[in-house]
């Protein structure tokens, strides 16, 4: 089993594609299932999902990176026992730090979970990246720091010579880190997120 | 005790459920964007999303905004029925939670979305207009 943490900020695609990336390894033959976590009482995400058929769990109410550890263990061991799953998305919450809920799932490994591989997908948002740089800048690079792989989102929504720029920026905050850009909601760049995972 | 990654964020969500009659997607989509816009002027910029999930046994459908120079985005659909369940939420920052949940129910009015919402301790239960 492969397990991916879809990490990002808020309304930066992460529920887009994690979609995408499920109906890849769907058609590939892989099982996939997801759990989704949201930090409000009330979830839509997860209802869109299981809308497409996957098999998902819904976290709601607090961040599995702090508030729901326990919920997410819990969650995990459930999924890969009652699903036997190839492969795991967990899309945590807009606020979330990824490698936090990277360590949560480490804690468990070997006892009722074994896993491949375990990798952070950092996904930034094209059409806002200079709003979160200037009003959340900490808290955003934070967030993306532990990526595997980092998404630069939404390109079809800004220029070549925008993207460039938000690319060269993102080069140089994350210099060992591989960076695609792609468009979640066409599947432009999404194969080739594919083949790093 | 150490802040959680929301708190640190500044963040902020609201959400309820309930039954939506007399479904008008255009007039939902002006109720999101109400939202959204009023977001942006308290908080200099909409960085978060508004989400409403509408479901019938049938058909479903997504709304989601993010930015309001996109609008709302729409995936899925909904075209043949009149009335359905929903969820929807909102999760943002920097805003006040109670000035939110007013600045929701002053949008639900405004554009007269004709609702039922379930246990809620935050909103009236029901808006229903002629």
């Amino acid at each position: 089993m492969n397990i991916y943490v879809l990490g990002g900020f808020l309304g930066s695609g992460k529920t887009t594609l994690l979609m995408k990336i499920a109906s890849m390894f769907s058609e590939r033959g892989k099982k996939v299932s997801i759990i989704v976590n949201e930090m409000g009482t009330i979830g839509v995400d997860g209802t869109t999902i299981k809308r497409q058929g996957y098999n998902a769990v819904e976290l709601p109410e607090g961040c599995i990176c702090c508030t729901l550890t326990g919920t997410l263990q819990k969650s995990v061991i459930q999924v890969v026992n009652d699903y036997y799953p190839d492969i795991l998305i967990i899309e945590p919450t807009g606020l979330a730090l990824p490698d936090k809920v990277k360590s949560i799932i480490e804690a468990i490994k070997g006892t009722s979970v074994e896993y491949d591989q375990l990798k952070i997908v950092g996904i930034l948002d094209c059409l806002r990246f200079d709003i979160f740089i200037t009003k959340k800048k900490d808290f955003y690079l934070k967030q993306l720091m532990h990526s595997d792989v980092l998404v630069v989102n939404k390109k079809d929504l800004v220029s070549e010579k925008k993207l460039q720029s938000i690319v060269g920026q993102v080069s140089e905050m994350f210099p060992n880190i591989k960076i695609i850009s792609m468009s979640a909601t066409s599947g432009d760049g999404v194969l080739e997120i594919l083949e790093v995972l | 005790m150490d802040k959680t990654s929301i708190e640190i964020a500044g963040g902020v969500s609201i959400g309820f459920t309930g039954h939506i009659h007399c479904l008008d997607l255009e007039r939902i989509d002006s109720m999101m964007m109400e939202i959204g816009e009023w977001i942006e002027e308290e908080a200099g910029t909409l960085m978060g999303h508004i989400k409403m999930s509408l479901k019938t046994k049938e058909e479903g459908i997504t709304l989601n905004l993010t930015d309001l120079s996109t609008g709302v985005e729409h995936h899925g659909d909904l075209r043949n029925s009149k009335s359905a369940n929903f969820n929807f939420m909102v999760a943002t920052l920097d805003v006040d939670k109670s000035k939110l949940e007013r600045a929701i129910m002053d949008a639900i009015e405004h554009h007269e979305i004709c609702l039922d919402i379930d246990d809620s301790k935050c909103f009236h239960k029901h808006h229903h207009y002629e």
